[in-house]
């Protein structure tokens, strides 16, 4: 597993911004497609080890499910001190799944070593207007993160090795694989990092928008603690 | 609350001898396949169903990368979910329902085009090894990790 293991290379999606005219499950044959991107980044003012965040499940449909694409709603967060986009941790919802076109709870990680990986997390699923509560945070084994999902009444406990204690950032938000694909508005009730000198879950004091798709939106409802975000939003546009 | 506790390492290498090696298959070109079975493993999904699922994996993955599937080698082993990290020691924690100790899964360790296009930068990872995990019962892809 060390870090000169292999040739890692990061190549750069291509941008192709054309395809947006197409309409919901039309993408021609052929057709590439471009990544979308929104999320809400907070940087906690105290040291942290842990994120969560709460949010509605919406509708979620990916046209390009068979070429391994997907449409996901997910919260990453950043593990041995350092930014989230490096090392990280994530757990999410997805609509596509490793070419299957299936709706699911997922959790990935990308550890300080370099190696990537991707788990099913399947344990009930996932529901229109359910409010989920996904959670990010070191287990009392040494190196290990625990990426949880809760339905309010059952909580999935999956996890990664390889990873140390230590949240500089952490973000939520929607991401996609085609601009075509659907995540309708969801509404994140709560999103905090809990503090390393107290283990108290805190509201986040800053933070700070991307947004990389132009058929997508991201807002906020009460800054900065909540915010909502959209691809191709077939719903209203609000904070519920 | 749901996680399993990790066998021990010596357990694993105990295991390990006692594998049974069931066969290999090869195609011109395209990665090449041995099976085993860990005892006590019971995979319902044939060893030619799997390869099967794994090559359309690897095609996927390699179309991702923007190449061709490249000529490589795979290890497919059938294993306890209990036993899943004697085999890859970082394979992922998963939640019991959605893998139980007690159900097999197969394990496929490949040299070849491994790529992922999730992440917060939406940029996509590639790699020249890694390893599936599939349900050995539905063939579910359940997991995978690179390299």
């Amino acid at each position: 597993m060390g870090a000169d293991t292999g040739v890692r290379r990061k190549v750069l999606r291509v941008a192709v911004a054309a395809i947006v005219t197409f309409p919901l499950g039309a993408l021609p044959a052929g057709a590439a497609c471009s990544g979308a991107l929104e999320k809400v980044t907070n940087t906690p003012h105290v040291a942290a080890t842990a994120a969560r965040m709460q949010w509605k499940g919406r509708t979620l449909v990916a046209t390009d499910t068979a070429a391994r694409g997907f449409a996901s709603q997910v919260l990453w967060v950043g593990t041995n001190g350092v930014s989230h986009t490096q090392v990280w941790v994530e757990v999410g919802a997805t609509d596509g799944w490793q070419g299957q076109n299936i709706t699911t709870f997922y959790t990935a990680s990308k550890d300080s070593a370099g190696s990537y990986s991707e788990a099913l997390v399947n344990a009930f699923p996932v529901q229109l207007g359910t409010t989920y509560t996904f959670t990010i945070e070191p287990s009392p084994t040494a190196g290990f993160y625990s990426a949880k999902v809760s339905n309010g009444t059952l909580t999935s406990s999956s996890g990664w090795n390889n990873h140390s204690p230590g949240v500089r950032d952490y973000a939520g938000g929607l991401e996609s694989t085609c601009q075509t694909s659907r995540i309708d508005n969801t509404y994140v009730q709560l999103n905090q990092f809990r503090r390393t000198d107290n283990g108290v879950w805190t509201n986040p004091a800053a933070g700070t928008k991307t947004n990389l798709a132009t058929p997508g939106r991201i807002d906020w409802c009460v800054q900065p603690v909540t915010f909502h975000y959209e691809l191709n939003n077939q719903i209203l546009y609000n904070c519920s | 609350m749901m996680r399993r506790t990790v066998l021990s390492l010596a357990l694993g290498a105990v295991a390990a001898v006692a594998a049974m090696t069931i066969g290999s298959s090869s195609a011109a070109g395209l990665v090449s396949f041995s099976f085993a079975v860990y005892p006590g493993a019971a995979p319902v999904l044939s060893a030619d169903d799997l390869e099967g699922l794994a090559r359309a994996e690897f095609e996927r993955m390699a179309a991702l990368a923007g190449k061709p599937p490249t000529a490589g080698t795979a290890v497919a082993t059938a294993v306890l979910g209990a036993d899943l990290k004697e085999i890859e020691a970082d394979a992922p924690e998963f939640d019991d329902l959605t893998l139980a100790p007690s159900a097999t899964v197969w394990v496929v360790r490949a040299n070849t085009v491994f790529a992922t296009n999730r992440g917060p930068t939406g940029e996509v990872l590639e790699y020249d090894s890694g390893y599936l995990i599939f349900n050995a019962a539905t063939g579910t892809l359940l997991g995978l990790g690179m390299p």
